[in-house]
C-alpha cells in the first residue's frame, strides 16, 4: 500500500532562496580550516579502530572462493525506501532504512542514488524538528555524495532555523558548492551560465565604453583632424568629414559595427591610457569571440553527450541498456581508453565471472594513458581477487598503488588478496596505507559485510575531473550549436565574417599598442570645459591640464581685464555645468557611462559589467541550459543574494556620483601633485 | 589665544603679473572668448565676405553629405529585421535542441523523484510546479520567443510508465532560412533528441 505523505508543505517551505547567502561567502572560508583540523583528527581514531578489527579476525580463517555478484536487488531498495518514507510519517530521521537502501545500492554498483538522495533532501527542508532535518541531510548526502544539492538545501534549511551555528550551514555551503564545481550535470550548466553572463556584461560594458568614448574624446579627434586639414577648415566642418569618414565604410559594407571599430580606433589616438587597457580589452574580447563561441557551445551540449553517458555510467549506475551503449560506444572508438574504462567498469559492476574475466583479459589489450592506467591496473586486480587469483591480483594491484598514489583502492585491494593468501601481517599493513589515503572509502567498504564484487572491494570510477574534461577535449561536431556568430551576422553583416574577428580584433590591439607615442602629440579633453586642450599651447599654461581658455580664466583669472573675466567665466562655466550634469545624470541612465564620460574607464566599465551580469542572474537564475537536479528552487548557492548584493553597491556608486560629482580623470591627481 | 593685534605682520606677498611662471606665454588679449573682442587688424572686407560665402557653403555641403549617410544608413539597415530572424533561425533550432535535451533530462528527473515520494507519476507536468519541484518557468523553456521554432513537451502517463514526446513547429520567416534550417536542423535529429525522443529512453517502467 502506497505510503501517503503530504510533502507539499514541507517542500516549499523551506527553498534556498535565503539572502543570507551571501553572508555565507564572507564567514565560510574562516572555518574551512578549522573543520580541517577536526577531519585530521577524527580520521586516527577510526584508523585505530579498523586495524583493530582487523586484528581480531586473525586465526579465524578467510574466504578463498571467488567474489561473487551483487547480493542485492532492486526489489530490496523499495523495501527500505517505504520502510523509510513510514518512519519519516512518524516523524524520525530513519538512519537504519537510508543506511540500508546505501548499502544495497552499493552493492548494485550505483555510486550516486540520485533520485532516493533528492527527494530525502527535499522532504528534509521541510523537517520540523531540526535534529531530525539534519539526521535526514546526512543520509541524502551519503546517498548521493557527488551531488551538490543536499548539501545546499541543508544549508538553506540551517540559515532558516539557526542561522547562529554558523558552522552548521557554511560547511554545507561551501561542500556543496564543491560537488557542484565538479559534479558534471551541475558544473557544465553553472559554467555556462556564468561563462554566458559575463560574455554578454563584457559586451554591454564594451559598448558603454564606445558610447563614452563618442562623448568625451570624438570631439577632441575632431579637434585633431581640424588640425591636420588645410587651413579653413572649421572644427564643425571637421567633425562632419569624420562623421561621413567613419560612416561610411560602415554603410558600404552594411556593417554597423565596423563604423563602431572605426570610431573606437580614432578615439584611441587621444585616449589615457587606462583608456587605452580598456580599448585593448574591447578588442581582445573581439579576437576572442570564436573562441568563447566554440567554448559555449561545448558547455551546451553536454546533455545527452558521449560524455554525460560516461559520467553517469560511471557515477551514478550503469543499467542493461546503458552497458550496450557503452559497448557500442567502445567497438566504435577502441582507441578511446575513457570509453574501454567505462566498459570494463560496467563489466565488473555486473560481477559474473564471465565479465571479470572479459576485464581481466580486456585490460592488458588498451594503452593506457598515464592518468587512467592506475585505475585500469586497481580494476584489473579487483576482478583476479574476485576471480580469487589473489597473486596475479597482487602484481598489478601493485603496480596500481605506485601509479595512483592518493587512491585508497588498489591498497584495499591488495588487503583483500593478502587476506586470501592468509598474510594477517601483510593485510593489516596494506589496511595501514589505505586507510592513510583515504580513511572514508576504507571505512565504508569495510563494514559492509557482503561478499560482492561491488562491496568487498574498491573500483574506483575515474576521478571527475578527468570526466569533466572529456567533454571539452571530445565535441559531437554533429551537435554543435552557434550562439555568437549568429549574432555577428547581423551586428558586423556579411562583409566581416565571424572568422575574421581574429583578424579585426589583432589589427585594433596592435593599433592600440602602437598608440601609446602618439599621445603626446594629440589633444586631450581640459577636465574643466571638455574642450580639446592644444597639445601645442602647452607653453602658454605651464603645461597645466586646463585649456588655455580655461587657464587663464580661472588659474590667472585674477591678471584679465575684469568685463574679459566677467564673459569668459559665463561662457565657460555654462560648459563646465553641462559636463558637470553630463558626469552625473548619464550614469543614471545608462550604468557606467558617466565614468567613462569623466574618464574613469575602468570603473565604469567594470560598473556596467558588474550590473549587467547580476541582472542577468537575477533574471534568469537556472540560465540557459538547466542542471537536471537542480530541483526544489532556483536560488542554488544563494546567487541571487548575491547578485543583488552588487546590484545594490553598484546602484549606490551610480547616485553617489549623481549626489556628488565625480572629479575628472586627471585633474585629483595632478592637483595633488 | 592669538592676540596678535598689535603684532607686526609681513604683508602678503601678491602675485606679480607674470605670475609664477615667469616663462609663460600667454597671450591675455587672445584669451577672451568674447567675439567683441577679437583681434581685426587683419581683416579686409571683400577677402572675409569671400571666405565667409565658402565657408557657409561648404557647411551647407557637409551638412547635406551627413543627411544623404543618414538616408544610406535607414536604406541599408531598413532590411536588418529579417536578416536577424534569419540568422538566428538558422541556428536556434540547434540550440534549442540542446536546451530541450537539458530540460528533458530535468522533467525525468523530477518525475523519478516525484515518483519516490508518491509511488504513482503525477498526472501532468504542472503538478511539479504545484509540488515545488520545478519552477513554473521550467514547462516553458527554452521559450519559443527564443528562436524561430516553437517546441511543446507533451508528457503522457499510463499506469508505472510515462513518456515525454517533444513537437517541434518549425516556424520559418525567409526562404533563405527555410532552406538552410532544414539542411542544419536534419542533423542532430538524428541522435532522436527533440524532433523524435527515442522511445525506449523515454518510456520507464
Amino acid at each position: 500500500m502506497p505510503c501517503s505523505i503530504d510533502i507539499r508543505a514541507d517542500i516549499t517551505r523551506v527553498r534556498p532562496s535565503s539572502t543570507l547567502g551571501a553572508l555565507g561567502i564572507v564567514v565560510c572560508v574562516l572555518l574551512l580550516l578549522f573543520s580541517s583540523r577536526v577531519a585530521v583528527a577524527q580520521g586516527d581514531s577510526s584508523m585505530n579502530e579498523m586495524l583493530e578489527q582487523i586484528g581480531s579476525q586473525k586465526g579465524k580463517g578467510y574466504d578463498k572462493s571467488p567474489v561473487g555478484r551483487p547480493t542485492s536487488a532492486q526489489v530490496n531498495l523499495n523495501v527500505h525506501w517505504k520502510l523509510w518514507k513510514r518512519m519519516y510519517a512518524a516523524g524520525q530521521a530513519g538512519e537504519k532504512p537510508l543506511a540500508a537502501l546505501l548499502e544495497d545500492g552499493r552493492s548494485l554498483g550505483k555510486t550516486n542514488q540520485l533520485d532516493y538522495a533528492m527527494a530525502v533532501a527535499a522532504l528534509a527542508a521541510g523537517a520540523g524538528d531540526y535534529d531530525v532535518g539534519r539526521a535526514m541531510f546526512d543520509g541524502a548526502q551519503a546517498l548521493a555524495p557527488q551531488l551538490p544539492y543536499p548539501h545546499l538545501l541543508q544549508a538553506a534549511y540551517v540559515i532558516e532555523r539557526q542561522p547562529a551555528r554558523l558552522p552548521h550551514w557554511v560547511n554545507p555551503w561551501w561542500r556543496g558548492v564543491q560537488a557542484g564545481a565538479l559534479w558534471p550535470d551541475t558544473s557544465y550548466p553553472w559554467m555556462l551560465k556564468l561563462f554566458s553572463y559575463l560574455l554578454f556584461g563584457l559586451v554591454g560594458a564594451c559598448v558603454v565604453f564606445v558610447l563614452g568614448q563618442f562623448l568625451r574624446n570624438f570631439p577632441i579627434v575632431a579637434y585633431d583632424f581640424a588640425r591636420v586639414l588645410p587651413s579653413g577648415f572649421s572644427s564643425n566642418q571637421a567633425a562632419l568629414v569624420l562623421v561621413a569618414l567613419i560612416a561610411v565604410p560602415g554603410l558600404v559594407l552594411k556593417s554597423a559595427l565596423a563604423s563602431l571599430l572605426i570610431l573606437l580606433a580614432l578615439c584611441t589616438l587621444v585616449q589615457r591610457p587606462n583608456e587605452r587597457v580598456i580599448s585593448l580589452l574591447t578588442f581582445g574580447l573581439l579576437a576572442a569571440l570564436p573562441i568563447a563561441d566554440d567554448a559555449i557551445s561545448r558547455l551546451a551540449t553536454y546533455p545527452r553527450s558521449v560524455a554525460q553517458t560516461i559520467v553517469r555510467a560511471q557515477w551514478v549506475e550503469c543499467t542493461a541498456a546503458c552497458r550496450e551503449e557503452i559497448d557500442a560506444l567502445a567497438i566504435a572508438k577502441p582507441d578511446d581508453a575513457v570509453i574501454r574504462y567505462t566498459a570494463l567498469l560496467a563489466a565488473y559492476r555486473e560481477g559474473s565471472p564471465t565479465s571479470l574475466q572479459r576485464v581481466v583479459e580486456e585490460v592488458d589489450a588498451v594503452e593506457w594513458p598515464g592518468e587512467i592506467v592506475g585505475y585500469a591496473h586497481n580494476l584489473q586486480g579487483a576482478a583476479h581477487v574476485a576471480l580469487a587469483n589473489p597473486r596475479a591480483a597482487l602484481e598489478v594491484l601493485q603496480l596500481a598503488r605506485d601509479e595512483i598514489r592518493t587512491v585508497a583502492a588498489p591498497a584495499f585491494n591488495m588487503m583483500r588478496a593478502q587476506q586470501m593468501m592468509e598474510d594477517p601481517d601483510a593485510a593489516a599493513n596494506s589496511l595501514q596505507e589505505a586507510g592513510a589515503r583515504d580513511i572514508d572509502v576504507v571505512a565504508v567498504h569495510l563494514e559492509l559485510e557482503r561478499r560482492d564484487v561491488n562491496s568487498f572491494l574498491v573500483v574506483d570510477a575515474l576521478p571527475l575531473r578527468l570526466l569533466w574534461r572529456y567533454q571539452l577535449e571530445h565535441p559531437d561536431p554533429a551537435t554543435q550549436v552557434a550562439t555568437i556568430a549568429p549574432v555577428w551576422a547581423v551586428v558586423a553583416g556579411d562583409a566581416i565574417s565571424f572568422e575574421q574577428t581574429k583578424l579585426v580584433g589583432g589589427a585594433g590591439m596592435l593599433l592600440v599598442l602602437l598608440g601609446f607615442g602618439v599621445r603626446r602629440r594629440t589633444s586631450t579633453p581640459c577636465p574643466r570645459c571638455g574642450q580639446a586642450r592644444d597639445p601645442s599651447e602647452h607653453r602658454k599654461t605651464g603645461n597645466h591640464l586646463y585649456c588655455v581658455p580655461c587657464y587663464s580664466t580661472f588659474i590667472m583669472g585674477s591678471t584679465l581685464a575684469y568685463e574679459v573675466r566677467l564673459f569668459n567665466e559665463k561662457v565657460l562655466g555654462r560648459r563646465q555645468s553641462f559636463q558637470r550634469l553630463m558626469r552625473r545624470f548619464s550614469g543614471l541612465v545608462i550604468p557606467g557611462l558617466g565614468h567613462q564620460t569623466a574618464g574613469h574607464a575602468g570603473t565604469g566599465f567594470i560598473l556596467t559589467l558588474a550590473i549587467v551580469f547580476a541582472f542577468a542572474i537575477v533574471l534568469h537564475p537556472l540560465g540557459l541550459v538547466r542542471a537536471p537536479q537542480e530541483l526544489v528552487g532556483t536560488n542554488w548557492s544563494g546567487q541571487v543574494g548575491l547578485a543583488w548584493a552588487v546590484i545594490v553597491v553598484c546602484v549606490f556608486t551610480l547616485l553617489s556620483t549623481a549626489m556628488r560629482d565625480l572629479e575628472p580623470a586627471g585633474l585629483a591627481s595632478k592637483e595633488r601633485r | 589665544m592669538s592676540g596678535g593685534g598689535g603684532r607686526h605682520r609681513a604683508p602678503i606677498e601678491m602675485p606679480k603679473e607674470d605670475g609664477p611662471r615667469g616663462a609663460l606665454e600667454l597671450d591675455r588679449d587672445s584669451a577672451s572668448l568674447n567675439p567683441a573682442n577679437a583681434d581685426l587688424s587683419d581683416y579686409h572686407p571683400d577677402g572675409g565676405m569671400r571666405s565667409a560665402v565658402v565657408h557657409h557653403v561648404v557647411t551647407a555641403f557637409l551638412i547635406a553629405m551627413v543627411l544623404g549617410i543618414a538616408t544610406w544608413g535607414y536604406l541599408a539597415f531598413k532590411n536588418v529585421e529579417a536578416r536577424e530572424k534569419g540568422s538566428f533561425a538558422l541556428s536556434a533550432p540547434l540550440l534549442e535542441i540542446a536546451i530541450g535535451n537539458a530540460q528533458l533530462d530535468r522533467f525525468r528527473f523530477a518525475l523519478e523523484v516525484y515518483f519516490k515520494l508518491y509511488e504513482k507519476y503525477p498526472p501532468d507536468l504542472d503538478a511539479l510546479v504545484d509540488e515545488g519541484l520545478l519552477a513554473s518557468s521550467d514547462l516553458s523553456h527554452p521559450p519559443a520567443s527564443f528562436g524561430a521554432t516553437d517546441s511543446k513537451i507533451e508528457y503522457r502517463r499510463t499506469g508505472d510508465t510515462f513518456e515525454l514526446v517533444v513537437e517541434r513547429t518549425v516556424v520559418t520567416t525567409t526562404e533563405r532560412s527555410a532552406t538552410e534550417l532544414e539542411g542544419e536542423a536534419t542533423e542532430p535529429a538524428t541522435r532522436g533528441t527533440t524532433t523524435g525522443i527515442e522511445p525506449g529512453d523515454e518510456t520507464k517502467e
